[in-house]
């Protein structure tokens, strides 16, 4: 550009544009510069409101390293393969693994029970919470103002008050994340039901159908596949809940791994979040290929 | 009436095979719902779910709110 303005034969017109995009670059710099001040500043806000200093958090950072190198079992290559009653053995650092297997099963299927629970009650209220189809204004404000108020208690906080009411134990744990899944699910699944294609809908209802017959061979049918989708990933991210919900009595192996972290266990704490971070990742891999195979068949 | 619909049926599952269910696809769709129970039931009496201990719970007679009392 510089070279066209140098240029004898530079016109006015050319000259005009150059300094109007001159004035468009500093415009555009000026507000970035402001924008970035402003996160900056009200970073800098959050920070002193939350009490977040540099020197604390700079203490602190060798005390999480000194945790983490604790906690790290002392394995030996000479008794690496030896029997759990050698010291440095890997055997020795899982001996409890059956029990944690077992907790961890425990954990997956509180987690299963929830999604199925949530699942559930969240089907019906979709088709009430979905704008175009719900039986009137007030059903849909009312559903999904429900569904909002059951999605923003966190699961720990539904996990405390359940404690409480179901005493400690799964059940507890599970009806707090069937609470918070029917919340979640409830949304994800009134968004499909939006997105749907209302020309069978109207065909079912004006052929006669009732609004229940209209949901159930009308709309059921189109958004099944993403239904499914969503309540595999869901049971993914539930799972994850289910192995913290016990840190507040609700089971799991997050109990155990809550008693272990209370007295200090510090190879057992490795050990079981190594095991629950095995258990994620396998349920994560596996639910990812069926969700796709499932999405890939519907759209085949 | 019915030897028509069957009829009608027939021709339709004739012309359009892929549309209708097979015998091997409706039989594992009543297996998995099968499983999809049994596994159900099975972590009901795993988690000791009953009808009882919920209800106990909703009215407060059961856990921490009935040693609170």
């Amino acid at each position: 550009v510089s070279a066209v303005a140098g240029n004898a034969f530079a016109s006015p017109a050319i000259e005009r544009g150059e300094a109007a995009f001159r004035a468009h670059r500093r415009e555009r710099l000026r507000i970035t510069l402001l924008g970035t001040a402003i996160f900056v500043a009200l970073l800098l806000v959050a920070a002193w409101a939350s009490e977040v200093k540099p020197a604390s958090v700079a203490n602190g950072m060798p005390r999480v390293g000194e945790y983490f190198s604790r906690i790290l079992p002392d394995l030996r290559w000479a008794t690496l393969f030896r029997d759990w009653e050698t010291e440095g053995s890997l055997a020795s650092w899982f001996y409890r693994a059956d029990k944690w297997a077992l907790l961890l099963l425990e954990t997956a299927n509180m987690a299963a029970m929830a999604t199925a629970a949530g699942g559930a009650v969240a089907l019906p209220l979709c088709f009430f919470a979905s704008r175009n189809v719900a039986r009137s204004t007030w059903s849909y404000q009312l559903v999904r103002r429900g569904l909002e108020a059951m999605r923003t208690v966190p699961r720990i906080v539904y996990a405390l008050i359940l404690v409480w009411a179901f005493g400690i134990g799964p059940l507890a744990g599970i009806i707090a994340i069937a609470l918070h899944t029917t919340g979640a699910l409830g949304k994800l699944f009134a968004e499909v039901v939006e997105n749907a294609d209302l020309k069978a809908w109207e065909g079912v209802r004006a052929a006669g159908g009732t609004w229940a017959q209209g949901a159930r061979f009308a709309i059921l049918p189109q958004v099944a596949p993403n239904f499914l989708s969503y309540l595999l990933l869901r049971f993914e991210v539930n799972v994850r809940g289910a192995s913290v919900i016990g840190f507040v009595g609700a089971g799991g192996i997050g109990q155990e791994l809550y008693l272990v972290i209370a007295q200090n266990y510090y190879e057992e704490i490795s050990a079981i979040v190594l095991m629950i971070v095995g258990v994620v990742v396998l349920i994560d891999l596996l639910s990812d290929r069926l969700r796709k195979r499932i999405v890939g068949e519907a759209r085949a | 009436m019915s030897a028509t619909v069957n009829a009608d049926s027939a021709r339709w599952r004739a012309s359009h095979p892929r549309a209708f269910p097979t015998a091997r696809s409706r039989a594992i769709r009543i297996a998995a719902i099968a499983a999809f129970a049994a596994w159900f039931l099975w972590a009901l009496w795993l988690f000791d779910i009953t009808p009882a201990r919920l209800w106990r719970g909703i009215v407060g007679d059961t856990g921490c709110s009935r040693s609170s009392r």
